[in-house]
């Protein structure tokens, strides 16, 4: 029995550690400058949770750019700052404060 | 007896799986981590607590779940860590936080919330069968040895 034991447990223990290290990725654009996209320009993001956050949906949420002209998607889902806090009744709960400086005028995003 | 063994070894490997697997990819990873704490809707002043206290109790859980006499313990801990997230997943599909933040953490942040709170949901059951079997075998050999000494 301790012989079946062992076997689950390390195959167990095994296979999630390996996992874990296969599906680590390999390029993290978020270590990059966020950017948020917004009327064809695009603006420098902020810090995730304090200038702005992603909610769930599909589409792009903030690119990263590795020479200023090219825009890839970063996060998904929709990018929200005061507009993803609010209530029903209209009173936001925490509002975040968005980085208003304009980068790149380009619509170039990929 | 035998069965309920091998039942137990699979219960205890199945969550093995999914805390060892979690919390190692939050490590590896740990930055991205931190910042989706932050997109969470709870306050960001909890982040730096909760970055580490979610993935070291993973971890003590997988420690308690491998040895026979720490795994009672290891399968409450479960039931209550997964208990835990299964409420928080369907606060947010209830909408109380206002808004659905992305659900994140390796290969499982691909997963919708519907299907995260199925997994979830998956895991309780798993982890009360788990407590169901162990007693029962923990309470069978407390009988057994009395009846040896009788």
């Amino acid at each position: 029995m301790k012989k079946i034991k062992w076997s689950i447990l390390s195959l167990a223990v095994v296979l999630s550690v390996c996992g874990a290290f296969a599906t680590r990725p390999h390029f993290d654009c978020s270590n990059m400058t966020q950017y948020y996209f917004s009327g064809g320009v695009y603006f420098a993001a902020g810090v995730e949770g304090e200038n702005y956050n992603c909610d769930q949906g599909n589409g792009a949420c903030t690119y990263y750019t590795l020479n200023n002209i090219n825009y890839y998607t970063c996060q998904t889902g929709t990018y929200c700052t005061s507009n993803c806090f609010v209530r029903p009744d209209g009173k936001p709960i925490k509002p975040l404060k968005p980085a208003a400086t304009p980068v790149n005028t380009q619509n170039n995003a990929k | 007896m035998f069965k309920k063994q091998v039942m137990l070894e699979c219960v205890s490997a199945l969550l093995i799986l999914l805390f060892l697997y979690a919390s190692v990819s939050k490590f590896l990873d740990f930055k991205t981590f931190y910042r989706e704490m932050n997109n969470q809707p709870l306050p960001n002043s909890w982040t730096p607590f909760l970055v580490w206290i979610i993935p070291c109790s993973e971890i003590l859980l997988c420690v308690a779940l491998i040895f026979e006499r720490t795994r009672l313990l290891g399968l409450y801990g479960s039931l209550a860590l997964m208990g835990l997230f299964t409420i928080y997943a369907t606060l947010i599909l209830l909408n109380v936080f206002h808004r659905v933040p992305c659900s994140c953490g390796g290969v499982i942040k691909r997963l919708t919330w519907p299907q995260h709170l199925v997994l979830n949901l998956f895991y309780v059951i798993l982890s009360v069968v788990g407590v169901l079997v162990q007693r029962s075998k923990s309470f069978n050999s407390i009988s057994f040895t009395k009846n040896s000494f009788v």
